[in-house]
């Protein structure tokens, strides 16, 4: 087993993952470069949500390790874990607001648990970050006022809202008109040039794959494994596995 | 050689769809004819039995066997035809029999040719193991109460877990580390407790109301109808206060939680608090539980309140005056009597809450999921109290606490 190399922002080794003891994802492992744009993609049922929700912390793997900056995830409970898990950022895929909240209230609940800033100043910056995602002067809304696009951008604002170094996104372009969708890219290259965040993401998305990732970890929903890493240009002309080129070409399965 | 008819039922007018197959050895004709629609007659199940019959008895013994199409009297058609057409050949490559779809119209083939290009799911080698939610409804009986014994134990399990975590975040509240916003408690205060207070005042007037009948049936004939008085005192403050009001409280605030953290459970809310480092239990269940056991044992006060009131209305039908009454109750309750009631209300609100609470925190993510467990919080928070109730009946007996 080799050691994850010093700049590995995030790095798996050998993960087996599933639920009760049936195996979803087998043998994955993969590094991930500070600031780089990481996209985990494949088809519906390949376990990329799965894979996400383990890197988050959610769920504990069957095998294997995940590491951050080097060093395992603490064991859950402990301060050291609630002291990573405020460094990462995450937007979930149906957006997870808390209904109870107003869209304000739900940006400013991070920056509220976990520093000790005046409420002017968390007032200020729960207006810039929903500001960022084209949400202003939607403060004092509840999520069920708006529409689903605009619970993925509030959702989006919440997780920035503590300028997390790790920003895991689950589907971020799914159900977003085209527009909206290229807006989303936008934003999340504009999040990584300025504060140099390290993102993941989970998508299926071809335009918003190209245009924003810079490797990308293609889960193989018939192998239950790895099916290619690298850039995805790259994946898309020379992948020896016909499946990433048919799917990056969006071929018929061959 | 041989030939095979077969005429639907009609439904409607317009031509039956039929089928009609000939030749023999290794190749065989199907002529597809008449209007293929939806309820047109033109169904799969049976006639497809017919058909393999036929085929396997025309074969007779020939290695390689072609299936050719003739659609020449083929009328219009809907899904019913490449429906059809799908069973036929799932079931010829199961007879090693080669359907040439040549013969089809253009659409039908490319229709087919997509429902065909991805193998059907088969037995997975990975999971030959048994999916305990999935037993079969004719499995066998070790089965059926393995898969029940393993279920329940791990509920049981996850109930326990759940109980542990409530009593660390109490524990961390007492510290004041935990991350609780009393504003949440102060609103289940209100939605549950203040709320309440009009079904809580209805439920326990009417109870008191039918204690004083039954109690002064039987004191009428003695000529003492007065105690009346300490009858539905004592009944109320003892156990129909408490007990009218958690059962209340399981209705209404049990499955309120469930549906409440059920819901934040399956839209990922539970998850999203969680990754933040902050505890789903501290944050939601914590300001619940405390909510309802800081309001029950007021709700009891008042139901005991409103009972004693339902009473009244129905001794000063039998010459009692209101004097005689107040002057009754007094005399008949007691410091322990008044008490009981009030410490069996704060532990009937932990259940009840809990009740609740647990039953949303492990809910299922569906639409379905949140019915179960509103309904199983309800079942189970009321369980608990009235098993409670029965305890504490025969532990303030033998404390002799009364």
């Amino acid at each position: 087993m080799d050691t994850a190399t010093p700049a590995a922002h995030i790095s798996t080794r050998a993960l087996t993952l599933g639920y009760g003891a049936q195996p979803v994802l087998r043998d994955v492992s993969f590094d991930i470069r500070h600031g780089e744009i990481f996209a985990i993609i494949g088809g519906s049922g390949c376990g990329k949500s799965t894979l996400l929700r383990h890197l988050i912390g959610l769920r504990q793997p069957l095998k294997g390790q995940i590491l951050f900056n080097g060093e395992a995830l603490p064991p859950p409970g402990g301060s050291a874990r609630e002291a990573l898990l405020r460094r990462l950022g995450v937007m979930y895929q149906g957006g997870a607001l808390w209904t109870s909240l107003t869209l304000a209230e739900n940006v400013a609940l991070p920056l509220r648990e976990h520093t000790a800033l005046p409420a002017r100043e968390i007032n200020e910056l729960v207006r810039y970050k929903l500001a960022l995602v084209g949400l202003a002067g939607y403060e004092d809304f509840r999520p069920a006022q708006i529409s689903g696009g605009m619970v993925k951008r509030a959702s989006l604002a919440r997780a920035i809202a503590l300028d997390p170094e790790i920003l895991f996104l689950d589907e971020p372009g799914a159900g977003l008109d085209p527009l909206t969708s290229r807006l989303l890219d936008e934003l999340i290259l504009q999040i990584r040039a300025t504060l140099r965040t390290t993102i993941v993401m989970v998508t299926h998305e071809l335009a918003s794959i190209f245009a924003t990732a810079d490797t990308a970890l293609f889960l193989d929903a018939t192998t239950r494994t790895t099916g290619a890493l690298g850039p995805p240009q790259t994946l898309r002309q020379h992948s020896p596995n016909p499946r990433v080129r048919a799917f990056l070409n969006r071929d018929a399965p061959p | 050689m041989w030939n095979f008819f077969r005429r639907f039922s009609t439904v409607r007018a317009g031509n039956p769809a039929e089928v009609v197959l000939s030749g023999g050895g290794g190749r065989f004709v199907l002529a597809l004819g008449g209007e293929w629609r939806i309820g047109n007659g033109a169904r799969v199940g049976g006639g497809l039995d017919a058909l393999c019959e036929a085929l396997r008895a025309g074969r007779g013994g020939a290695a390689r066997c072609v299936l050719d199409f003739s659609c020449e009297r083929l009328g219009s058609y809907d899904s019913s035809l490449p429906a059809f057409l799908l069973a036929l050949e799932r079931r010829c490559e199961a007879e090693a029999v080669r359907c040439n779809r040549e013969g089809l119209p253009e659409p039908v083939q490319r229709l087919l040719a997509l429902a065909l290009a991805r193998p059907a799911r088969g037995v997975d080698a990975e999971g030959s193991g048994v999916d305990c939610a999935l037993v079969p409804a004719d499995a066998a009986l070790f089965l059926k109460l393995g898969t029940w014994g393993y279920a329940s134990a791990r509920s049981w399990g996850r109930a326990l877990d759940f109980l542990g975590q409530v009593v660390l975040a109490l524990l961390r509240l007492v510290r004041g580390r935990a991350r609780m916003r009393w504003r949440d408690c102060w609103f289940f205060i209100q939605t549950g407790g203040v709320d309440a207070l009009p079904i809580v005042a209805l439920i326990s007037f009417l109870t008191g109301l039918i204690l004083a009948y039954i109690g002064a049936i039987q004191l009428k004939q003695f000529g003492t109808t007065q105690y009346v008085a300490a009858l539905v005192g004592l009944a109320m403050v003892r156990e129909m206060g408490v007990l009218m009001a958690g059962i209340i409280q399981c209705a209404r605030t049990a499955t309120a939680y469930a549906a409440q953290l059920g819901a934040m459970q399956v839209s990922d809310e539970v998850a999203a608090l969680r990754v933040l480092g902050i505890s789903p239990v501290e944050y939601w269940v914590l300001p619940r539980i405390l909510a309802l056991v800081i309001t029950l044992p007021l709700l009891t006060l008042y139901a005991n309140l409103c009972g004693m009131l339902g009473g009244l209305v129905v001794v000063t039908t039998m010459d009692v005056t209101l004097e005689q009454y107040f002057n009754m109750t007094l005399r008949a309750i007691n410091v322990p009597n008044f008490t009981s009631g009030l410490i069996k209300s704060v532990f009937f609100a932990a259940l009840i809450a809990w009740a609740g609470c647990f039953r949303g925190m492990v809910c299922e993510r569906s639409a379905q999921g949140i019915g179960t467990a509103t309904t199983t919080a309800a079942v189970l928070a009321i369980t608990l109290v009235i098993i409670a109730d029965a305890l504490f009946a025969v532990l303030f007996n033998l404390v002799n606490f009364y």
